[in-house]
C-alpha cells in the first residue's frame, strides 16, 4: 500500500533533490526497502507520506554524495521520456531554471522545491526533517525572495 | 508568508517533468519484490486521464516557463502540440488496486476470509486476489531446496506474474502449542509442481507461562485481518524485545497457525528465528535459516544482518543455504 500510494511522489522527490536520473531507480528502491525495515520502528506521529519523505531526503542526501558529477542517464531511461524535440524544448527552458535555482543555497532550495513544487506543507517538511518549523518559515521566504529576483533578472535581461 | 509570484511559480513549473513512467514503475517494483521477497503490487503511475493531464500540463507549464524566460513562440507552440499528442497514445494501466503484502500492508483494511479462492484471476479484480493463498497445504515439514532454486531461478517471470499466479508461498502448517519440538525439520517430500515449498514446519512451542495463555486468548485470530495481524506484529517484537521470547514465540505460534498465509508471515519467521536465538534453540535457528535462505536468497544479507544482535555468528554461518 505504501509503496502503491507514493512511489510517484517519492521518485519525484529524490529527482528534485538532486538525485540523478541514473541513480533514482535504486534510490527509490532503497527508500521502499528502508520503509520495510523500519516499519515496526514508524509509530504514526506523522503520516506515512511524510516519514517517506524523511526517508527519501537522508537517501537522497546519500546518493547525492556517492554519484558521479558527469553521471550519464542510461538508454532505457532516456527511452522512456518525452521526445526528443519535447526534451530539447524542455531542457532549454528546464536547464535555465535550474541554473537559477543552483545560485540558491542548498537548504533554501530544497525547502523551495519541496514545498513550491512537489507540494509539502512547511510542517511536513518539519517533521520529516527535524529542522525547527520557523527556520523552515524563514528559509522558504528568502529562497522565495531570492527566486523571484532571480527570474525577474533573467527574463529582463532577455528582452 | 507570501506565495511565490506568478511569474517565478511558472518558471518553477517548467522544469522538466520526472513523473515515472509505467516502464520505471515496474522495473523498481520487480527490484523491490526481488530486495523484500513480497509481492509488491503495482503503483498508480500512468492512468491515461492522468496521463494526459500531466502531459498537457507539462505543455502548459512549459510554455509559461518559456513565455517568462523569453523563449519563442514557435517553441512554444510545438511543445503544446506534443503535450496534447502524447495524451493519446498513452494507454490505460490497470492493476491499480493494492494487494495487502504491500510494504507496509498494515495500512490496508482488507480481510481475507477463504483460504481457497482460486489463484488464476485476474490482478485487478480484487484486492483479495493478489494475496489469495492456495490451499492449507497439509502439513508437509520442509521445503526441499531444488524445488525452491527452480522457482528462483525465474525470478522476472515469477514475480511479474505474480499477481495473477497461485500465491507463492503455500502457508505454514499450524503449529501444535503442546508438542514439544525435539529436532531440526527434515526434508519433505517432492513440492508441487507451481507453488513454492512451504516453510519449515513451526516448532511447537515449550511450556509457556500464564501470561502467555493469555497471549493466545489475545490473539485469537478471528479473522486474519490487517488489524490483528499489525496487532500481532507489534505484539510479537515486543514481547522480543522484552526478553520474553518464550511469549513472544508462543504468540507466533499462533499468529502461523490462524493466519498461515498472513501478510506479516515472512516477518513472522524472521522473528521467531530471532526468539529460537534468544533461547539459545540453536538447531532450530539453522534448520529455519537455511530454509529461509534458499527460499529469499534476496533476503538473507538483511535478515542476518537482523538476526545478528539475537545469534552467534556460528549459528548463521551454519545457517547459509547448503549447497547442491
Amino acid at each position: 500500500m505504501l509503496y502503491a500510494e507514493h512511489f510517484k511522489a517519492v521518485w519525484r522527490t529524490l529527482q528534485r533533490l538532486g538525485v540523478h536520473p541514473g541513480s533514482v531507480d535504486d534510490a527509490t528502491q532503497e527508500v521502499f526497502v528502508t520503509a520495510w525495515r523500519k516499519w515496526h520502528d514508524f509509530e504514526g506521529r506523522s503520516t506515512a507520506r511524510t516519514w517517506l519523505l524523511g526517508i527519501a531526503i537522508r537517501v537522497a542526501s546519500d546518493t547525492r554524495r556517492k554519484q558521479r558529477p558527469t553521471e550519464e542517464v542510461s538508454p532505457e531511461l532516456q527511452m522512456s521520456g518525452p521526445g526528443p524535440e519535447t526534451m530539447a524544448a524542455s531542457n532549454e527552458v528546464g536547464r535555465r531554471v535550474e541554473q537559477l535555482l543552483a545560485k540558491l543555497e542548498p537548504e533554501r532550495r530544497e525547502v523551495l522545491l519541496l514545498v513550491d513544487l512537489e507540494g509539502y506543507s512547511v510542517p511536513e517538511v518539519a517533521s520529516a526533517t527535524g529542522i525547527n518549523l520557523n527556520t523552515l518559515y524563514t528559509r522558504l521566504r528568502s529562497a522565495r525572495q531570492q527566486f523571484e529576483e532571480l527570474v525577474k533578472r533573467e527574463s529582463e535581461e532577455l528582452r | 508568508m507570501k506565495p511565490l509570484s506568478k511569474e517565478a511559480s511558472a518558471a518553477l513549473s517548467a522544469l522538466q517533468a520526472i513523473d515515472p513512467t509505467t516502464a520505471d514503475e515496474a522495473r523498481v517494483r520487480r527490484n523491490l519484490e526481488r530486495a523484500l521477497g513480497v509481492v509488491v503490487p503495482a503503483a498508480s503511475v500512468a492512468v491515461a486521464t492522468t496521463a494526459a493531464s500531466a502531459h498537457a500540463a507539462t505543455g502548459a507549464s512549459l510554455s509559461s516557463g518559456m513565455g517568462v524566460l523569453g523563449l519563442g513562440a514557435k517553441a512554444v507552440a510545438f511543445v503544446m502540440a506534443v503535450g496534447v499528442g502524447a495524451a493519446v497514445t498513452v494507454s490505460t494501466v490497470t492493476a491499480v488496486k493494492t494487494a495487502p503484502q504491500a510494504v507496509a500492508a498494515q495500512e490496508i483494511e482488507i480481510t481475507i476470509d477463504a483460504p481457497t479462492v482460486p489463484p488464476e484471476r485476474s490482478r485487478g479484480a480484487t484486492a483479495e486476489l493478489e494475496i489469495a493463498p492456495v490451499s492449507p497445504a497439509p502439513a508437509p515439514p520442509i521445503a526441499p531446496p531444488e524445488s525452491s532454486r527452480e522457482v528462483t531461478a525465474e525470478p522476472e517471470v515469477e514475480i511479474a506474474t505474480a499477481a495473477v499466479q497461485p500465491r507463492l508461498r503455500a502457508p505454514p502448517p499450524p503449529p501444535n502449542p503442546r508438542v514439544e519440538f525435539t529436532s531440526a525439520p527434515a526434508p519433505a517430500a517432492a513440492p508441487e509442481k507451481d507453488v513454492l515449498p512451504p516453510p519449515p514446519s513451526p516448532p511447537s512451542e515449550p511450556e509457556v507461562s500464564e501470561a502467555a495463555y493469555e497471549l493466545e486468548v489475545e490473539a485469537n485470530f478471528p479473522t486474519c485481518d490487517v488489524k490483528t495481524e499489525m496487532k500481532a506484529a507489534l505484539s510479537a517484537r515486543r514481547l522480543l524485545n522484552a526478553d520474553r521470547a518464550e511469549e513472544s514465540l508462543f504468540l507466533l505460534g499462533a499468529y502461523q497457525r490462524h493466519c498461515p498465509s498472513g501478510r506479516w508471515s515472512n516477518e513472522a519467521w524472521v522473528v521467531r528465528m530471532a526468539g529460537l536465538c534468544h533461547l539459545d534453540r540453536n538447531a532450530e535457528v539453522i534448520g529455519l535459516l537455511q530454509w529461509f535462505s534458499t527460499e529469499y536468497p534476496g533476503r538473507r544479507t538483511a535478515v542476518v544482518s537482523e538476526l545478528g544482535r539475537f545469534c552467534s555468528d556460528e549459528v548463521l554461518k551454519h545457517g547459509e543455504p547448503s549447497a547442491e
